[in-house]
């Protein structure tokens, strides 16, 4: 044992960044949810410029990983992981760009007038919330049952989504002097839904990472909307 | 004993004196398919070819309990030659050994001494041997020179040329590009894959990236005890046993 002690030590350190990555995007979901609840412009642009950082962290986690593909030639469970740190990182950098989506909206719904928010936002986005600390949690314990709890719960999601939908379809009907907030609305609500999505694929990772399955979630809702129907 | 086995091992174990080297193997080795042979040095797994073609039997104190069948047939308990073993299981070495004769000769070699004497014969035994391992184009204005004036590359596939000129069912190659630079190592990686069409192959080899390259099957050898095996797509992504994971990653051996 211990006979590649620099290989272990960069693939710790490769392990290690990939979950401050996580935490970072973690934070600034938090940011975000604070930013809309308070129409807080300067927390918006604080969201948009941290996205910065986010990305250095995807490209030095990207360039680690490279090197060590390319020195070290690492197969069985140390390729695994290599291979799903390349893919998680790339999903956790689109969270982040989502936050700061749902920021560039934020900015644009401060300057208007003050409309009720789709009733099921909030929940919807404290759901896709827990869903990245989970996901967080599970890599850090290679908890194979909390990612999977990950996973499940895009379904609420994307339940919650088209509640919301619905809400801000009524509410258009109801307030057309207010078209413009709840498209702002409708656009949060969709980047939202596609954060858990990018959340769920990372927790899927995690079962190729700890049992070598193969098992990539994506998204059924192209399979039932694709159904035809005979009615 | 599955339909598709070329070799079977059974309960085998050998002993050099009193070094108890291969410990109650049980294997099948697939007709037509790679067999890669992994492990740390002194593990078993040179032992473990040289069984299947009777190398075993020149060393001295050497004995061997169990089952090796070849098509069903115990190769130590029938009244097959180890000549005609050897015909039918061919081998290939780590260093390139080809006879210091010329190119031509070192072809027809074997089936000359299997009694085919006609000139016109063993020119074509000769060049459909060279054109299979895919150097006839190279050799065919130079056969009467000397094979020691080649490189080394070229030596191991005019020695695989010599092994499939006598039409062997198996060829056993034990690390046969350790000893090559990586242009004539992926010569012979892309004429094991060719061959394995026609004939079984089990590959003796310390190179990970080799073995997951061109094997169907791999076997991790440990002590003289078959750790682990299974198709090397699984075996390399994700290995049942930790030994064999520490082992193919590089943290131990």
């Amino acid at each position: 044992m211990g006979t590649r002690k620099g290989y272990d030590l960069e693939l710790k350190e490769i392990n290690d960044r990939v979950e401050t990555m996580g935490k970072q995007v973690l934070l600034a979901i938090d940011r975000t949810i604070i930013a809309l609840e308070k129409m807080d412009v300067v927390a918006a642009n604080a969201i948009m410029k941290n996205d910065a950082l986010i990305d250095a962290m995807e490209t030095d986690i990207e360039e680690r990983c490279i090197q060590i593909v390319v020195k070290q030639q690492p197969i069985a469970s140390d390729w695994r992981r290599l291979a799903s740190y390349m893919r998680m990182i790339s999903d956790l950098e689109r969270i982040a760009d989502n936050c700061s989506d749902i920021a560039i909206y934020i900015k644009k719904l401060a300057s208007l007038k003050t409309v009720t928010p789709p009733a099921h936002l909030g929940e919807a986005f404290s759901s896709m919330r827990q869903m990245v600390a989970d996901m967080v949690e599970a890599f850090h314990n290679e908890d194979l049952q909390l990612a999977e709890k990950v996973v499940k719960a895009d379904d609420i999601i994307d339940e919650l989504f088209e509640k919301n939908v619905q809400e801000i379809r009524d509410a258009i009907k109801a307030d057309t002097d207010a078209i413009e907030q709840y498209l702002d609305y409708l656009f949060i609500d969709k980047y939202v839904e596609r954060m858990a999505d990018h959340v769920t694929a990372v927790a899927s990772w995690i079962s190729f990472i700890t049992k070598g399955e193969l098992n990539i979630m994506f998204t059924d809702r192209y399979a039932r909307e694709s159904k035809d129907n005979p009615q | 004993m599955s339909e598709n086995s070329k070799f079977t091992a059974r309960n085998l174990n050998l002993y050099y004196g009193d070094f108890h080297a291969l410990k109650n193997i049980n294997f099948e080795i697939e007709a037509n398919k790679i067999t890669a042979l992994i492990g740390p040095s002194g593990c078993g797994k040179s032992t473990f070819l040289k069984t299947l073609n009777r190398m075993n039997d020149f060393v001295e104190g050497c004995k061997i309990e169990g089952d090796v069948l070849l098509d069903g047939k115990d190769i130590y308990k029938t009244d097959m030659s180890a000549i005609e073993l050897r015909q039918r299981v061919g081998m290939v070495f780590q260093q390139p050994n080809p006879f210091p004769k010329s190119i031509y000769e070192n072809v027809a070699y074997g089936p000359r001494i299997r009694g085919i004497k006609k000139k016109s014969e063993l020119d074509e035994i000769v060049e459909t041997s060279l054109r299979e391992v895919g150097i006839w184009d190279e050799f065919k204005d130079r056969l009467h020179k000397s094979a020691l004036g080649l490189s080394g590359g070229q030596q191991q596939r005019l020695c695989i040329a010599r092994t499939v000129a006598v039409h062997p069912e198996v060829v056993l190659m034990d690390e046969p590009t350790s000893a090559l630079d990586p242009i004539s190592t992926m010569k012979i990686e892309d004429l094991a894959v060719e061959m394995k069409k026609k004939y079984t192959i089990v590959i003796v080899t310390h190179n990970m990236q080799q073995a997951n390259r061109i094997s169907d099957t791999t076997a991790f050898f440990l002590l003289g005890e078959l750790i682990e095996t299974g198709a090397t797509k699984d075996l390399f992504l994700n290995p049942k046993n930790k030994k064999t994971e520490e082992y193919i990653t590089g943290r131990f051996g």
